[in-house]
């Protein structure tokens, strides 16, 4: 203990050395002196329209350098019991509005459902804008009990929620929130929104070989002190870390562990068996336990080679098959292991099932995270009840995607802009191989661009930049579709693609008006493809999906829409929450209008709100 | 404005959660030291209860020569056992979440351990009792009554920080974290003691200042630390005495916004010609929170500054040059709830201190002067709300040595000083010498915190003699007891500060032997006791529990004094 608080005075002194930050003198509560415009208002609970009191309101100025110095910024207002806050004294302008508060979403100008945009307000000089209304909605909460398979509560063990959610043409499981359990084994997730969630343990590590750990440990072992507060079990070689936050396993069997691998709710370690948590808005559910059970592991040993050599240090993560094929996000809580000096890697303990041994190095990046070439592996690995030596890994290059940029327009090509073309390459895979997202592709002036080296798979070429002067017309290889057609790229490089502009930009626009035949200003635009194939991959384009808020006289606008056939649909913009999900856009389809949009179209539809419940 | 709050929490969830975070380059494995031999370790580990319960899913660590140290699980029985150790000293202790950890062979909760002394082949039997963690529970209001939900809530101990020489309130125990969205919380694993409860929203403490819109009104307030039962400082906190196991329930409370201030004022070019660049603002409130702000690159065109949201208490202002920053003026300010305005920050002259070293001794001096590495003649300003500055203790004087002996000290802020490692030199010898005295036209400067004004006179005097105050250490058996501390301190109060030479603190050997060297003549009380750590001996509270049973002794200069010593009970 005493030798703990020495280490943690340390970390103080550390600490302190690196907060002196450069800063400005303050500007508290005041402002130039010809500057009288104001922003008052009132921060609401959108279930009761009673005031919230205590809630923390920022006022930003847009448009102004981050940088530099003297960056004025307003002192945050906290509402008082009237739920009241007010911004005096400011210059005329563009502001943001938010307002946060513990146990609800953040509040925010312009805002009309939980995580609905925002809008900036435009101050005039002088202008007193009074009557503003944030509204914030209750957050919900789940909780329950970690119980282990003596029916012994779990302590300090993380536990963590996913939200299903349809992003980018998947179903996927991601994590939304954490907690840890109690010394009653008690946890309790909150800030959530309604939905639906899948409930689970953490059990994140890295296995790290031994003799680094202990090579590090020499430089501080001068006196002896009481063994740290961590603990690592030594399994041969290597060190399987019992980090805060993970369960406690039952002791080795001879250096063989039996393991809590994450489980969920209510019980079992297949994200394929978890009974999911539907939450209503605000809803505290309780009783949401989990029941874990240790299961035995095996070793997975192997050595990594490659076309470069492999230096120490590079991560494999052993993703379990369940978890890609069910879009559960585990980020830390994958097994991950590091390999030493000669390329060798150790998994001291990983239950029986299958996996994909995944590594991808970007150990020679030149900016964070990329390089060239790319170096890969995705082996599919099944685990039984036999240790797993010598395996073989061998990293494999990437491949890339080389094309052109061509102009098909009125006027002539935008020689000098094609350079800021970026091209989108993005994967079309269930389960894509994405430890990092895959920048775009940068456009040379005479036009070619080529991919970072990228892993096999199926993927889609498009040109990023939509609205404005020009939009993509098409993205093809020898005059097949790559835009809205997945092409499989498998070891060798693609190359011939082209990606057509075009400055006939297409717009869609119209008035939307309530059943009762009055301009609304509060409805939400949805637009998706007519085609139910490309609302989900392999067929899904985000260019072909578009949300856009009335303004407030019930005008709509929406450019640069690849041409096609079109579901449009109007609905009071706090309805439009996760209507990108199929089984909603069924539902919206029946009531949608059809809008076909050719080359160069440009359209108008005026829209009815829809009355949906 | 910057604006950090650091909090000994936070650092505590970052060192127990770093065990191995730091290593990035594995290199292939070594043979495990300390794992070929055939001795072993086993034993149990149970609640410590009148009837103690085995303990399942206890963690057991091991450390013996190898770093790496070694852990184990305990049985459904509460039983482990570590195989295949060679011959040597291990340090054993045990963790159970909600459970108080524990060290082998500690006298007392928390404290350092006995190690085991293993032969070879030998069979060692221990059992370590884990006390059931005390657990602290309640809810937080906010300031309008409602449920305070992401607070954060610490219970709060005062330890003794050996690394500054300072009491301070420590945060103890587990948590979930903040308190959850019905404002409660819940911090467990508790070791019995004495705890003061503290809340804050570290929310609030962004980048800004912060106004509260109260009827038409628009106040300047600040967010502070609130201690149970619901005041903003440890003066009028209440103090939770917990027994073992025992959980403290509705141990509830209100968060308070109090009114903010600003100071604002200038700094002057210094007379030595630096150019001040910035300000500092250093704020200890005493419940474990420090603040620091700075103004960086953000002084007016004549040396203005400005800190705005200060709640009520007492603020160091610190005035700095140059990256990374020196301190070159210093000044304190109190708020009261009003605007102070106008402070002057004038960076005074360092004062000039010349001197030399002399050899005192049998011997001839050294043909080469020691360099300033090797003479730790360290200086710190005695102050305690600098110790959690940039700077630790405040910036060290850099000292020069000449060839003949000739030193001068520069770069030191004036203000009360005191040494800050006696290790080398004091405790120890720099190539056979010991330092014997640093004396300022006569008076002594090692046994005092002392002012330094210019002075030309300085006379660091080196020894190769030196006092040595040893003995074995006994139980009352009559069996050596090694690992046992030896705390000598001298009788008079005024020398109890931290790294004095007159308190001294030795650990016995393999065969009960202590030995303490180069304490001055004086009059001293010598105790032993174990469980305590290197320089805790310096706290005053320790001094004051050991002077109770310490043996009183007298030293002359360069005595050789035998002492042998007997463990209580």
């Amino acid at each position: 203990m005493r030798y703990f608080i020495e280490m943690l005075r340390g970390t103080v002194l550390l600490t302190l050395v690196t907060i002196c930050a450069v800063t400005s003198i303050g500007a508290l509560g005041t402002s130039s002196p010809q500057s009288s415009a104001s922003i008052a208002g009132t921060v609401v609970d959108e279930l009761t329209s009673r005031p919230i009191a205590g809630a923390t309101v920022r006022a930003n100025r847009t448009g102004e350098p981050t940088t530099g110095q003297l960056r004025e910024r307003l002192p945050d207002v906290v509402t008082g019991p009237d739920g009241r806050f007010e911004f005096r004294d400011l210059m005329p302008g563009g502001y943001e509005l938010e307002a946060t508060r513990a146990g609800h979403s953040a509040a925010a100008y312009g805002r009309t459902r939980r995580d609905g945009d925002t809008e900036v307000i435009r101050l005039a000089d002088g202008q007193r804008m009074a009557g503003v209304v944030l509204t914030m909605w209750r957050l919900g909460a789940i909780s329950g009990t970690v119980l282990d398979e003596a029916g012994e509560q779990v302590v300090d063990v993380r536990v963590r929620a996913w939200q299903s959610t349809f992003r980018n043409g998947r179903r996927q499981l991601v994590g939304v929130a954490a907690a840890r359990t109690d010394d009653r084994g008690m946890y309790r997730l909150i800030g959530l929104n309604p939905g639906d969630y899948v409930i689970g343990t953490s059990v994140g590590r890295t296995i790290v070989p031994a003799a680094d750990v202990r090579a590090v440990r020499k430089l501080d072992s001068r006196t002896y002190s009481t063994p740290a507060e961590g603990t690592a079990l030594l399994l041969g070689s290597t060190l399987y870390p019992i980090a805060r936050g993970a369960a406690i396993p039952p002791p080795d069997n001879g250096g063989r562990l039996s393991i809590y691998p994450t489980s969920f709710h209510p019980s079992g370690a297949a994200v394929t068996q978890a009974g999911g948590v539907r939450l209503s808005a605000g809803e505290d559910r309780q009783g949401v336990d989990i029941q874990l059970h240790p299961v035995p592991t095996v070793k997975v040993e192997g050595i990594v080679t490659g076309v470069h050599v492999i230096r120490t240090g590079l991560v494999l993560r052993l993703e379990p098959a369940d978890t890609i094929q069910s879009g559960l996000d585990l980020d830390e809580d994958v097994l991950q292991a590091t390999t030493d000096g000669a390329g060798v890697f150790t998994f001291p303990a990983v239950p029986a099932g299958q996996y994909f041994l995944r590594a991808r190095d970007t150990s020679r990046a030149p900016t964070p995270g990329y390089v060239e070439p790319t170096e890969w592996c995705s082996i599919p690995l099944t685990v039984g009840d036999a240790d797993l030596v010598g395996l073989p890994v061998v990293l494999q290059r990437g491949v890339h995607i080389h094309g052109r940029v061509e102009f098909d327009g009125m006027a002539e090509a935008p020689i000098n802009e094609l350079t800021d073309v970026a091209i989108e390459i993005t994967s079309a895979d269930q389960a894509p191989f994405a430890i990092l997202p895959d920048p775009p592709a940068r456009v040379d002036a005479k036009g070619q661009f080529t991919s970072v080296g990228l892993p096999p798979g199926r993927y889609f070429v498009r040109a990023g930049k939509a609205g404005g002067k020009w939009m993509l017309k098409s993205g093809t290889v020898d005059q097949r579709d790559v835009a809205d057609a997945a092409i499989e790229l498998d070891r060798k490089d693609l190359t011939g693609v082209v990606i057509t502009l075009t400055d006939r930009v297409t717009t869609l626009s119209g008035i939307v008006r309530t059943p009762h035949a009055v301009p609304d200003g509060n409805a939400a635009v949805l637009i998706f493809p007519a085609n139910y194939q490309s609302w989900s991959l392999p067929g899904f384009n985000p260019h072909r999906f578009r949300r856009v808020r009335t303004r407030e006289d019930g005008g709509y606008l929406v450019n640069a829409l690849p041409i096609g056939d079109y579901f449009v649909v109007a609905l009071p913009d706090d309805r439009a929450e996760g209507w990108q999900d199929p089984s909603v856009l069924e539902l919206l389809a029946r009531t949608a209008v059809l809008v076909n949009i050719r080359d160069g179209d440009r359209k108008t539809h005026d829209l009815r709100t829809e009355e949906r419940r | 404005m910057t604006h950090s709050r650091l909090l000994l929490a936070s650092a505590l969830v970052v060192t127990s959660g770093t065990f191995i975070g730091a290593l990035q380059q594995p290199t292939r494995d070594q043979p495990v030291a300390g794992q070929r031999g055939s001795g072993s370790i086993s034993g149990i580990v149970t609640s410590d209860e009148p009837q103690p319960r085995p303990l399942r899913r206890a963690r057991v660590m091991l450390r013996g020569a190898d770093p790496l140290g070694n852990a184990v699980i305990t049985n459904d029985d509460g039983t482990f056992a570590f195989e295949g150790l060679s011959a040597g000293r291990y340090a054993v202790s045990a963790a159970k979440d909600g459970y108080v950890t524990a060290n082998y062979g500690s006298p007392r909760q928390g404290g350092q351990g006995q190690r085991i002394a293993l032969r070879d082949g030998e069979a060692g039997q221990i059992s370590i009792r884990l006390p059931r963690g005390a657990v602290i529970t309640g809810t937080i209001a906010d300031a309008f009554g409602q449920p305070a939900a992401g607070v954060t809530v610490y219970a709060l101990m005062w330890q003794y920080i050996t690394a500054s020489g300072e009491r301070r309130l420590v945060p103890s125990g587990r948590s979930a974290g903040v308190t959850d969205d019905r404002g409660q919380y819940r911090i467990y694993g508790l070791a019995a003691g004495e705890y003061y409860v503290s809340a804050q929203d570290e929310r609030q403490f962004a980048n800004r200042g912060l106004l509260m819109a109260v009827g038409t009104q628009l106040r300047s307030v600040a967010s502070v630390p609130i201690a149970y039962p619901g005041v903003p400082s440890i003066d009028g906190a209440t103090r939770i005495a917990l027994g073992a196991g025992e959980e403290r329930t509705a141990v509830n409370f209100a968060m308070q916004y109090v009114p903010a201030s600003s100071v604002s004022g200038t700094i002057a070019v210094d007379a030595d010609g630096r150019n001040p660049t910035g300000v500092m603002l250093v704020h200890a409130n005493r419940l474990s929170t420090v603040v620091v702000r700075s103004t960086g690159k953000g002084l007016g065109p004549t040396g203005e500054f400005e800190f705005g949201g200060l709640p009520p208490g007492s603020y160091t202002l610190l005035a700095t040059a140059g990256t990374p920053a020196k301190m070159l003026a210093m000044t304190e300010v109190t708020i009261e709830g009003q605007d102070i305005s106008n402070v002057q920050l004038t960076p005074q002259p360092s004062p000039r201190i010349s001197g030399r070293i002399v050899f005192e001794g049998r011997r001839s001096p050294p043909r080469l002067m020691p360099t300033s590495q090797d003479l730790p003649l360290r200086f710190s300003l005695w102050q305690a709300s600098l110790s959690f500055s940039p700077w630790g203790s405040g910036p060290s004087p850099s000292l020069q040595i000449a060839d003949d002996g000739r030193f001068s000290l520069t770069e030191f802020l004036p203000g009360v000083h005191v040494l800050t490692d006696p290790s080398r030199g004091i405790r120890a010898p720099i190539s056979g010498w010991w330092i014997a005295s640093v004396a300022s036209d006569g008076r002594e400067l090692l046994d005092a915190p002392f002012e330094l004004r210019n002075s030309e006179n300085v006379i660091v005097t080196m020894s190769d003699r030196a006092s040595e105050l040893g003995g074995v250490v006994k139980e009352a058996q009559g069996l050596s007891r090694p690992e046992q501390f030896v705390v000598a301190f001298s009788n008079d109060r005024l020398h109890w500060f931290h790294n004095s030479r007159r308190v001294a603190g030795a650990l016995t050997d393999a065969s009960g032997t202590y030995l303490i060297r180069n304490l001055p003549a004086g009059d001293y009380l010598v105790a032993t006791e174990a469980g305590i750590s290197p320089g805790e001996w310096f706290d005053p509270f320790l001094l004051e529990q050991l002077a109770r049973t310490a043996i009183r002794i007298s030293l002359r200069d360069f005595e050789i004094k035998k002492l042998d010593l007997e463990t209580a009970k």
